[in-house]
């Protein structure tokens, strides 16, 4: 770098001075410098250096003496080496550009792994509800694309539950999370949606404070489905985290202005129809009970509607088939 | 803004019609709002019931919905076809119920079972329209 040190000199010389910048210089400008300013500015370590060391070499000379005039060879010469030096200059900026665009695209190689990002994954299309946001599903732009689906006529192949699906689920995307509590409705939706989806738990613990209080409600909302006699079992009056504290009935508990109630308490409370199941699965299923369904056997009514004045045995099989259908009793 | 009647409505216009009411359900199924769901079910009663009303051709629109990105969508639709497109019908279901999408999964098995034993007579959504609107 010596070389162009002293080329680069040179040039900026040339830029900031004027050729005889000399006879606008004090005749007795040491005395504004500190003693001993040779050993802080050794020749070469700048501009104002050099000058002021061509100057002490100048001294006893008469101040007005004219530079004299380069030859074309010299000029030449001297535009060619600095050519060659701004060409290496920007060599190595280019370099430099390159390695910091390196560092950059490792450093966000780094951040996408510890976050589990994949740049092909696809996204819902714009315009419904979740546009824009990355899906788990299978095929691209939200689109299930699943080629089973497109004909009536020509089934391609079956089902085989558990095994091609198994990586099929809710989108798995974290949505935005705010870091003071929202309002109950907001609050209902974002934890609903959480617990619908497939975001690990271990990403939620590193969410805001607010959705740590409902972390055993998510976790318990995936277990995998139980038996009847597991879930019976777990009736218990100690609480378990995550789970409903008063127990699901499989026969809800009748209201007493029902005409016609035909069931005594002990038989609404009793072991075989008190179940324990994940706190969430207890409102999604009350919730299931409450809205009107155009299935058989509701018709159009709610499955509450439809059971009022039903016997027992009905009751506890819509009961079974709501815990079946829901993901909490085994099928 | 005029508004339009159902019986005047085109196809294309029913299916957006069905798409709004089947999201204006997944809210209130998300937001737990029993009132709202009631309200826009018996919107899509009215509107099934006039589709019901016109030829078979005109209800196969909605098995362009069988790949609508929200659950509800395609459930209903699955639901309100699987007469005129059992096998496939009967697949938006069971990828429904595979994929675990809460809450339309456990409505979802219900329809595949219900197919099994049968059937689904159309005309009581007809009947319920009818009584909705005395």
């Amino acid at each position: 770098m010596a070389e162009f040190s002293d080329i680069c000199l040179k040039h900026v010389r040339s830029r900031k001075l004027r050729p005889n910048w000399r006879i606008f210089m004090r005749h007795d400008w040491e005395r504004f410098l500190k003693p001993g300013w040779e050993r802080i500015m050794p020749p070469g370590s700048s501009v104002a250096a050099d000058m002021y060391h061509q100057l002490k070499a100048e001294r006893g000379r008469r101040w007005q003496v004219r530079a004299p005039e380069p030859t074309r060879e010299e000029i030449a010469a001297e535009k060619a080496a600095y050519e060659e030096y701004q060409r290496k200059l920007a060599e190595l900026r280019w370099m430099l550009a390159d390695l910091k665009l390196d560092l950059t695209l490792q450093r966000l190689r780094a951040k996408a792994y510890k976050a589990n990002f994949n740049p092909a994954q696809p996204r819902w299309p714009a315009g419904s509800r979740e546009g824009g946001q990355w899906t788990d599903g299978g095929g691209g732009g939200g689109r299930i694309n699943d080629p089973r689906v497109i004909s009536d006529v020509e089934p391609v192949e079956d089902l085989k539950p558990g095994a091609q699906y198994a990586a099929l689920k809710r989108p798995g995307n974290l949505p935005k999370l705010p870091k003071q509590e929202p309002p109950p409705n907001e609050k209902n939706r974002i934890v609903w949606e959480l617990a619908r989806s497939s975001i690990p738990i271990r990403v939620l613990l590193e969410a805001p404070k607010w959705i740590q209080g409902y972390i055993a409600e998510i976790k318990s909302y995936r277990d995998p489905p139980k038996t009847l006699e597991e879930l019976q079992e777990a009736v218990s009056p100690k609480s378990t985290p995550g789970y409903q504290d008063q127990d699901h009935h499989i026969v809800n508990q009748v209201a007493p202005e029902e005409p016609g109630r035909p069931f005594p308490e002990e038989r609404i409370d009793s072991a075989e129809n008190v179940v324990r199941i994940p706190t969430r699965k207890h409102y999604e299923i009350n919730g299931w009970y409450s809205q009107p369904n155009d299935e058989k056997p509701f018709y159009s009514l709610s499955p509450r509607d439809y059971l009022r004045g039903k016997e027992w045995s009905e009751r506890y099989r819509i009961g079974l088939e709501a815990l079946k259908e829901h993901g909490v009793l085994k099928r | 803004m005029k508004r339009i009647s159902l019986q005047d409505m085109t196809v294309d216009q029913l299916v957006k019609r069905f798409v709004g009411i089947a999201l204006a359900e997944y809210d209130a199924i998300e937001l737990d709002d029993n009132a709202k769901f009631r309200r826009m079910f018996d919107h899509m009663t009215e509107l099934m019931a006039e589709f019901l009303t016109r030829p078979v051709q005109q209800r196969r629109a909605l098995m362009a919905l069988y790949e609508h990105p929200n659950p509800q969508v395609r459930y209903r639709a699955a639901f309100f076809t699987q007469d005129i497109a059992p096998a496939a019908a009967r697949r938006v279901c069971e990828i429904i119920s595979e994929r675990n999408e809460y809450p339309q999964a456990a409505n979802a098995r219900r329809t595949i079972r219900n197919m099994d034993e049968g059937p689904y007579d159309m005309s009581r959504i007809v009947e319920r329209a009818k009584r909705n609107r005395t």
